[in-house]
């Protein structure tokens, strides 16, 4: 396969084509896996460790495993940190990049994906040149499972596709003063909570059997309820009043959402569900926090979620505009178009915009707070099934419901794998009722066959993403003379990225340091220097009025862009110009006086 | 609501420890003659909660919050009649001195518990299984720099975290300092033309702002006593301030500001204090000694609050407070009044307005709690009055002056006349009614203004985000005006205006309306050397905290002079005013107690409807003085609900009626909540009625059948 030089922008589209036509060809190729790891498959807790763990071993040069957290319910949170020679101490002085997934427990391909880019980036270090230059350059933090509990649970406990999104602290969904006593119930004890349906008189029920398919239930319209003689009604998921409160299944697991618990737009759980008692009360998001504050140098985020095939950037509610000015949101539209060609099926969105509001969350926070382009993919999108609306040929006529076509896809292509069909179960309250319903692992998770191809691509985004970082290279050094016997000292630092060394909201907000280029030389005496140096004119430059050898660049380098500093110096001999950045490392320039 | 108690309180320590381990170490100083009290050192704050805890076992244990950013250990004194003080504690959080700058909080919240400890008797009985917690000082960090534990004597606001305040990729590099080597930072006054300050004509210690519209030019620049420690043209900008553990709490908290801290309750201080309340939601109400006063003006009503279909609670935070809060509010504004009355002068300060992230207001808006504080003592704003025109009887001009100095207000030649002779600069000899009615219009326009301001900007910032959303061209431009927002604030802080929470517009115009008559003195109450502080100080303590001002070579300005007010004059409470207050503040504090909620079943009644079956109603009533929940804590679910359960013994059976109510809040002073059941049951069958909550005590009833 041809390699492909990251570093000028415009290769991409044809990097990209070349990954699309190379794909299948590589899939199908003979190369033997160094690690080889399935891949149409989730993983529970213990697997996504024994991943991790296999990998920092296979790859101790480049990759280590440590441990954040414990969570909630006391499990160690594997991070795998990612690049050249990972031991050595300058890791800092290269830009990173943050990856999790599955802060909601039920989402757990998000754990995959982080995985797969892990093993994807470790697997094809030194074969492809563009994902050995990541590695010798960039910095990957790996954090596959924020929630390792809701994901556990999810696995191992009776649930929906929906249910176990919450941490495991025992929380009081119900005002009761009780925690989490009334949760679902396997009534069956099939491991999974599906629907319950009771069959009633005709004309006093809601619901009646569809004519062509009795798995499906038939809204009745309410002038029909007799004509038509509804006779189901449904009764919820599967459980039981367990606190005799008269609810059913109002108190269950945790009941809280951990991507509402960080310090952006933070608002309280009355106003934002889920929110927490104060932003990273809980021992998940305080980990990440304590671990992201203490690692300025990350420039970059990527958080994987389900489902619907989005790729999302912040801000998260209306009055948070401020915090995307208009030069990021040109860098979040740069990264996130590339994406929508890597991701068949998913649309680059706004989240308060085009989703919901969302007060707190984990993008919000990076983005917002610590300045950083971060992105949430939703990772998923249903429409895949049938490739609907991707030049396949449409099979469905304008009325057919998403469960029809559910059903479909169980019958011709799962062979009723993903269905529990109706059967009759006793109910401690409702007598004699039948419950049945779509597993877990249906609607939000792809099947076995396509959970490759989703890490696959998403991991494409986080790497071009990832390569997006900044990335500094000196352009020019001149010396030119000056009257008096003074000369000019110019210097030009280009960035080559889409990133800039800092975002405009970091610059506007006031978030961390400004980027500082010092000229110092043993010789020389600084009189003047200035940024925003004309390429022509050497008298224009924006001189400062203090410290004219150490200038402040508060909107850093701009995303594919340079800015040129000029200096008035007096001496002679050897100086250093030294470009010092929190997002994209040191760059030193030299010359002579 | 959470379910374990990880919180340290397993922490609580026996008193009888402290008896043993502390015997030997001093006590409060309990002179009130004294001419003036010493604000306690930070380890003298421990020591002195634990000689209460050994002269009060039965009642006093200490309860340790944890450390500070600066090593320091925040105590809090834990005062329960239950033999189990773990037990969940029902009752009352009292803090101060979370401002560093207000270290005599400590002497407040301690006299206070000499006072309420008095009477053991007494305050057992009004405790109940109540608990009182009082915090003496919530921010030793920022109280060691007053008190000369850290570096020469300076004001610090908050907790010292290092930080860069002015962006420069430098830390706290470029501090205040003591240049004239008096132990003190203070001010420097520099001849500028392009200063827009001016020395007071009337008492040349003074400073006071140009008034420009009148054609003045300012002659001085104000700095903070500093040096340009990195050479970047500013002077004192970086300095270890650290957070405001009073913007540092999650309501409005203001992001991107480095004196609100990196995120809410990023602070352990302020952070140990939130787990307290989360971790004892019988805490019903807070008492915040400090820069507000909820008694002096009651806090705004919240007339429209956004409403969300979600629980029919709120989609948007919001400053004010529900009109039902405030019924119980303006009761205990009432009671204060009344207590504090009955043991002297009326309490009358101009409070600062509530910021963003402060701890009462967190209380309230995330707690549910009922948030109370106060403010003993404000530095005066008018000119003291002297001896002789007091006596004329010019009740308007005593009254005038008791707004900004109880001491002189009621028994004003007590306190007054013996400094009367060093009253040199108090220019308060010239003052006539004409001022005083002057100043009273200038009071209410100041207030008016505020309010205005305030209201004004609320509405001003949903425009422009609304506008940013319609019209992604102006979100620039909402930016820039951000942008310039925050650099006008530094400005502000560097001119030493911080702390000064009043809205500087109206700080000038007050200012410049004063000024008019250019032969009356005025006292800029912007100004960190305002001359009506000058004045008080000469005439109450002697000139006690005034810096003459010095000539000083400085290396950056060249000749200035430094001096001014001593730190701390403006903010800190006088000892003494604080001893007392301390005292006085103790009858409103069994008060709080006095009127808190608890509820009962009354009217139980049980009907026979024969054939064994029976028609069972009670009521639950709150016979306390105070709401069982605030309407805010109710309405958000902040405040858990009281539960009522009926639970029948063996054999009988429950008909009709609910098997759990939840009461989310009754009224004060008999609010009830009625229940009916229908009941099988065999003649002599029990029935129970239980009622469990936070914010009251259980109860239990046996019925017989």
């Amino acid at each position: 396969m041809k390699t492909v030089d990251l570093t000028e922008r415009r290769r991409w589209p044809a990097l990209i084509a070349a990954l699309l036509l190379a794909l299948p060809v590589a899939a199908q190729s003979v190369r033997e896996p160094k690690l080889p790891i399935a891949w149409n498959r989730f993983y529970d807790y213990d697997g996504i460790v024994r991943l991790c763990t296999q990998l920092a071993t296979a790859h101790p040069e480049s990759c280590t495993l440590s441990y954040i957290g414990p969570s909630e319910e006391r499990r160690p949170m594997p991070l795998l940190t990612i690049s050249r020679d990972v031991r050595s101490a300058d890791l800092d002085s290269r830009s990173a990049m943050w990856v999790d997934g599955n802060v909601h427990g039920n989402e757990v391909q998000g754990g995959e994906a982080a995985v797969y880019l892990a093993w994807y980036l470790l697997e094809r270090d030194g074969e492809l040149e563009a994902i050995t230059e990541l590695i010798d350059e960039r910095v990957f933090y790996i954090l596959p499972m924020v929630n390792p509990d809701g994901r556990q649970w999810w696995f191992e406990g009776a649930n929906t596709p929906n249910s176990s999104r919450s941490g495991k602290r025992p929380t009081d969904n119900d005002g009761d003063g009780e925690f989490d006593e009334d949760g679902a119930d396997d009534l069956d004890g099939d491991g999974d909570i599906v629907n319950m349906r009771k069959r009633v008189e005709p004309g006093t029920g809601s619901y009646r059997l569809h004519p062509d398919d009795s798995r499906i239930l038939q809204r009745v319209p309410q002038d029909k309820l007799v004509e038509w003689g509804a006779d189901y009604v449904l009764l919820g998921q599967e459980g039981f009043d367990n606190d005799g409160d008269g609810r059913v299944n109002e108190d269950g697991p945790g009941g809280y959402d951990m991507n509402r618990n960080w310090p952006a737009g933070w608002m309280p759980r009355h106003i934002q569900f889920g929110a927490g008692d104060f932003p990273f009360s809980y021992p998940e998001t305080a980990a990440i926090g304590r671990f992201i504050a203490a690692k300025p140098h990350i420039a970059a985020v990527q958080s994987f979620h389900n489902a619907g095939g989005m790729i999302l950037r912040g801000p998260g509610a209306d009055t948070r505009t401020s915090y995307f000015p208009r030069a990021d949101r040109s860098t979040y539209d740069a990264i996130a178009a590339e994406g929508e060609r890597q991701l068949p099926f998913y649309r680059s969105m706004v989240i308060y915009d085009d989703l919901y509001t969302v007060h707190g969350g984990f993008v919000d926070w990076t983005a917002e707070t610590l300045g950083i382009i971060s992105f949430t993919n939703e990772l998923w999108n249903s429409s895949q099934l049938f490739s609907e609306g991707a030049g396949g040929v449409d099979v469905w006529d304008d009325d057919v419901t998403h469960t029809e076509k559910q059903h479909a896809f169980d019958d011709l292509v799962m062979f009723g794998d993903t269905w529990v069909p109706w059967h009759e179960v006793e109910h401690p309250d409702y007598g004699t009722v039948e419950v049945g319903g779509f597993r877990k692992m249906t609607g939000r998770t792809p099947p076995h066959f396509m959970i490759e191809e989703m890490l696959h691509r998403n991991a494409a985004f986080c790497l071009y993403h990832a390569s997006e970082m900044p990335k500094l290279e000196v352009v020019s050094v001149d010396v030119e003379p000056a009257a008096g016997g003074a000369r000019y000292v110019t210097v030009e630092i280009r960035n080559t990225r889409w990133i800039p060394t800092r975002t405009a909201v970091a610059a506007e907000k006031g978030i961390g340091p400004p980027d500082v280029a010092v000229l110092a030389g043993a010789g020389v005496t600084v009189v003047a220097g200035g940024a925003g140096a004309d390429r022509f004119d050497l008298r224009d430059f924006d001189a400062v009025e203090h410290e004219p050898a150490r200038l402040q660049l508060d909107r850093g380098i701009p995303g594919h862009g340079s800015e040129r500093l000029r200096w008035i110096v007096r001496g002679q001999g050897e100086f250093t110009v030294t470009l010092t950045t929190q997002k994209a490392g040191t760059i030193t320039a030299t010359g002579t006086l | 609501m959470l379910p374990r108690l990880d919180f340290g309180l397993g922490a609580l320590l026996p008193a009888t420890l402290f008896t043993l381990a502390l015997a030997a170490l001093p006590v409060v100083a309990q002179d009130d003659a004294a001419p003036d009290v010493p604000d306690l050192a930070n380890d003298e704050i421990l020591p002195a909660l634990a000689e209460l805890v050994r002269g009060h076992p039965g009642l006093a244990s200490l309860l340790p919050l944890g450390p500070t950013v600066g090593g320091h250990d925040v105590n809090a004194l834990l005062l329960t009649a239950r033999p189990q003080a773990r037990a969940p504690m029902r009752g009352w959080l009292v803090v101060g001195g979370l401002d560093g700058r207000r270290p005599s909080d400590a002497t407040v919240v301690l006299r206070l518990a000499e006072a309420l400890l008095e009477d053991e008797q007494a305050l057992a009985e009004v405790l109940g299984d109540g608990t009182l917690v009082l915090v003496p000082r919530a921010n030793p960090d920022g109280a060691a720099a007053l008190l000369g534990g850290n570096g020469p004597i300076h004001e610090q606001v908050g907790n010292g975290r290092p930080d860069d305040r002015d962006r420069d990729a430098r830390i706290d590099e470029d501090a205040p300092a003591d240049l004239d080597g008096d132990g003190l930072v203070t001010w420097m006054r520099v001849p500028d033309a392009a200063g827009e300050w001016v020395i007071d004509e009337h008492d040349p210690r003074a400073m006071r702002k140009a008034v420009r519209a009148e054609g003045e030019r300012g002659t001085h620049r104000l700095l903070v006593e500093s040096l340009d420690a990195d050479g970047d043209g500013e002077l004192g900008e970086d300095g270890r301030d650290g957070v405001h553990l009073d913007r540092n709490f999650p309501h409005l908290f203001e992001e991107q500001q480095a004196i609100s801290g990196a995120y809410p309750l990023s602070e352990p201080e302020s952070m140990n204090l939130a787990r307290l309340m989360l971790h004892a939601p019988g805490l019903i109400g807070v008492l915040v000694i400090g820069p507000q006063d909820s008694f002096a003006s009651l806090p705004k009503e919240e007339k429209n609050p956004r409403r969300s279909g979600f629980r029919n609670s709120f989609s948007a935070p919001f400053e004010g407070m529900l009109a039902d809060d405030l019924g119980p509010l303006k009761e205990l504004q009432r009671r204060f009044t009344e207590t504090f009355e009955d043991s002297g002068d009326k309490h009358e300060v101009k409070a600062e307005a509530l910021p963003g992230g402060s701890f009462v207001a967190w209380a309230y808006h995330q707690g549910g709690c009922w948030p109370l504080s106060v403010k003993p003592w404000a530095a005066p704003e008018k000119f003291p009055k002297k001896e002789k025109e007091n006596e004329k009887g010019d009740d308007a001009e005593a009254a005038e002056a008791g707004a900004t100095d109880p001491d002189v207000a009621g028994d004003e030649d007590d306190t007054s006349s013996a400094s009367d002779d060093h009253a040199e600069n108090a220019a308060a000899a010239a003052a006539s009614d004409d001022e005083d009615d002057q100043d009273d219009e200038d009071d209410e326009d100041d207030e008016d203004g505020e309010e205005g301001d305030e209201e004004g900007d609320e509405e001003g910032d949903d425009e422009g985000d609304d506008e940013g959303d319609d019209d992604e061209g102006d979100d620039d431009e909402g930016d820039d005006d951000e942008g310039d927002d925050d650099e006008g604030d530094d400005d502000e802080s560097d001119e030493g205006d911080e702390g000064d929470d009043d809205d500087a517009a109206a700080d000038d115009d007050a200012a410049e309306d004063e000024a008019k008559d250019e032969d009356k003195p005025t006292s800029d109450k912007a100004s960190p050397v305002p001359a009506a502080v000058l004045a008080w100080l000469d005439q109450e303590h002697e000139g006690a905290g005034i810096v003459p001002w010095a000539a000083f070579e400085h290396p950056d300005l060249g000749p200035v002079e430094i001096g001014g007010l001593a730190p701390g004059t403006l903010f800190n409470t006088p000892g003494s005013v604080a001893a007392e207050f301390g005292t006085r503040l103790a009858p409103f504090v069994l008060e709080l107690l006095a009127v808190m909620p608890a509820v009962t079943f009354e009217d139980v009644e049980v009907e026979d409807a024969g054939g064994g079956i029976f028609r069972v109603s009670a009521a639950l009533v709150n016979t306390g003085v105070l709401p069982t929940h605030t309407s805010f804590g109710a309405t958000t679910g902040l405040q858990r609900a009281i539960r009522v359960r009926l639970q029948l013994s063996d054999g009988a059976a429950l008909l009709n009626g609910p098997t759990q109510v939840l009461v989310d809040r009754l009224e004060g002073s008999g609010g009830r909540r009625e229940m009916r059941w229908v009941v099988s049951a065999t003649p002599g069958d029990r029935l129970t009625l239980s009622a469990d909550a936070d914010t009251v005590a259980d109860v239990e009833l046996d019925v017989e059948l």
